[in-house]
């Protein structure tokens, strides 16, 4: 081994682990005499000198190497979205971090397929708010999902899951009535998650395929001052975004999702939201309202071969 | 002497932690990677010759080899709603190869294999030993499954680059605007 062994080129640090090199370098560099005038203490200090300097040029080497990769892609994030934007807002302005919407995400997704993602509105100006879009710079239909709140919906908090392809800014734009645009982003580190195969498998999915399942949070008698009454419902769909690869025929499966979805009390709409193939298998949206009357919670579902599926289930008392 | 070694399993502890950023202890499956695309690589590819970017450079600059990039590339679905954005990835590889998406997954459809087949024709005029060299990103199997099955397909002069796209632009060498190949390019 022909480099200086506290500073081993990457591709032999990890020959290391055997132990061989290492005492190799324990023999030559770390030791290079016995001398016997110095203290043991010395010794042993020198050599963790010498550890943690092998430590300090790995740990620097992955924190670099992380890093830039990134920046780049933020970088190349941005390039795709200043030539997307128009698309997708026509040639509005947008403002920036104003703290009307935000926008959440994991840094690094676990599961590229399954990304939590957060959007909260300031309740202040909830009211004001008549339309949220979110965007995946990256992903080959960039445009999420689109949301329409209903009057007086009193959303101020929405989270479901996406499904993110490469290293990309995520971000959400919020529409005001009287037309201003406002964004949020963050970025996350994720890859593949557009062509992901399904978690379940094909049959099963189609066979419970448009099942729903709502969940009331209702707050507590002395907290309905301060907490507002959330929804989470759960449709069985496979979602598939056509990207996905049939793993017996290797050909792509066909694009199939939900591609609109209204959730109303009675007549009156909460949210409604027009989808694309980023929305992950199984969608699932958490969100709060605000409650008026007592009329039944509804949900009408549409998927891209046309298939409506429609739900509905009794509103929990709210505690009042 | 026990003092002497009293580092060691912290030393070995770092190290092993710090290990799986570079690709030195991938094994060689013994068929074709089905999964997790991007992730270390092997050293090796038994029957190709392993090049770096300085090599793939000078093959490059003298036309010593074929390159073809085999990034895997995701088809607009027919299926779409009507109004949906659709932007095709762009693609920035190294100038003059040719781009034969998606042959690098580890099985691959009849139609795809007659694909890259009649690519791999195309560019090497019917020549099973004209060098070829294939490529993607670093950490990317795709290159590996592909240069596998080019060797497997009787080719001789298969050369493997695995640091791909990235690792030639790290290098500050350029790259370019590509497109797939489509049969009769």
């Amino acid at each position: 081994m022909g480099v200086g062994c506290g500073l081993a080129a990457p591709g032999s640090l990890r020959l290391m682990t055997t132990g061989s090199i290492l005492n190799a370098c324990q023999g030559t560099t770390f030791q290079p005499v016995e001398a016997p005038m110095r203290s043991n203490i010395f010794r042993k200090l020198r050599r963790s000198v010498a550890m943690l300097l092998v430590a300090a040029v790995a740990g620097a080497l992955i924190s670099f190497v992380g890093p830039a990769a990134a920046q780049q892609s933020m970088a190349g994030s941005e390039k795709i979205w200043a030539a997307l934007k128009g698309d997708v807002l026509g040639d509005r302005p947008i403002l920036l971090d104003t703290g009307l919407v935000r926008i959440e995400a994991p840094k690094r997704a676990q599961d590229a397929a399954l990304v939590p993602v957060d959007i909260y509105i300031d309740p202040a100006k909830a009211a004001g708010v008549k339309k949220v879009t979110m965007v995946i710079d990256v992903n080959p239909a960039p445009v999420a999902a689109t949301f329409q709140f209903g009057k007086d919906a009193g959303v101020t908090h929405l989270s479901t899951r996406v499904r993110v392809d490469d290293y990309s800014y995520l971000r959400v734009i919020a529409e005001t009535d009287s037309g201003e645009l406002h964004m949020s982003q963050t970025f996350i580190k994720a890859s593949g998650g557009c062509s992901a195969p399904a978690v379940k498998n094909s049959k099963d999915a189609l066979a419970s395929m448009g099942k729903m399942k709502l969940r009331q949070f209702v707050p507590a008698a002395e907290e309905t001052m301060t907490k507002a009454q959330e929804l989470q419902l759960m449709i069985r769909h496979p979602n598939n975004s056509g990207l996905q690869r049939d793993p017996l025929t290797q050909y792509f499966i066909p694009a199939h999702f939900v591609q609109n979805l209204s959730i109303s009390q009675g007549e009156r709409l909460i949210l409604s939201m027009e989808g694309g193939i980023s929305i992950s298998e199984d969608p699932n949206f958490r969100f709060d309202f605000a409650v008026h009357g007592t009329d039944d919670i509804r949900v009408e579902a549409v998927d891209t071969d046309g298939k409506v599926f429609t739900d509905q289930w009794p509103l929990d008392p709210t505690g009042l | 002497m026990q003092n002497r070694y009293a580092a060691l399993p912290f030393a070995l502890a770092i190290l092993a932690f710090a290990g799986p950023a570079w690709s030195g202890g991938v094994e060689e499956p013994a068929g074709y990677r089905m999964d997790e695309y991007r992730a270390p690589v092997p050293a090796t590819l038994q029957g190709a010759e392993v090049v770096d970017t300085k090599e793939a450079e000078a093959l490059w600059r003298e036309k010593k080899a074929v390159f073809f990039d085999v990034m895997p590339n995701t088809p607009k679905p027919a299926n779409l709603p009507a109004g949906t954005i659709w932007k095709d990835k762009v693609r920035e590889d190294i100038p003059g190869s040719i781009w034969l998406a998606n042959v690098g997954y580890g099985a691959i459809s009849d139609e795809t294999a007659g694909y890259f087949r009649q690519g791999l024709e195309a560019h090497t005029a019917s020549d099973k030993s004209r060098p070829i060299l294939f490529y993607c990103m670093t950490n990317c199997w795709m290159s590996w499954n592909a240069a596998k099955r080019a060797i497997e397909w009787g080719y001789s002069s298969v050369l493997w680059y695995p640091s791909g796209a990235d690792g030639w632009q790290s290098a500050n060498l350029p790259l370019e605007e590509n497109r797939p190949y489509t049969i009769g390019d």
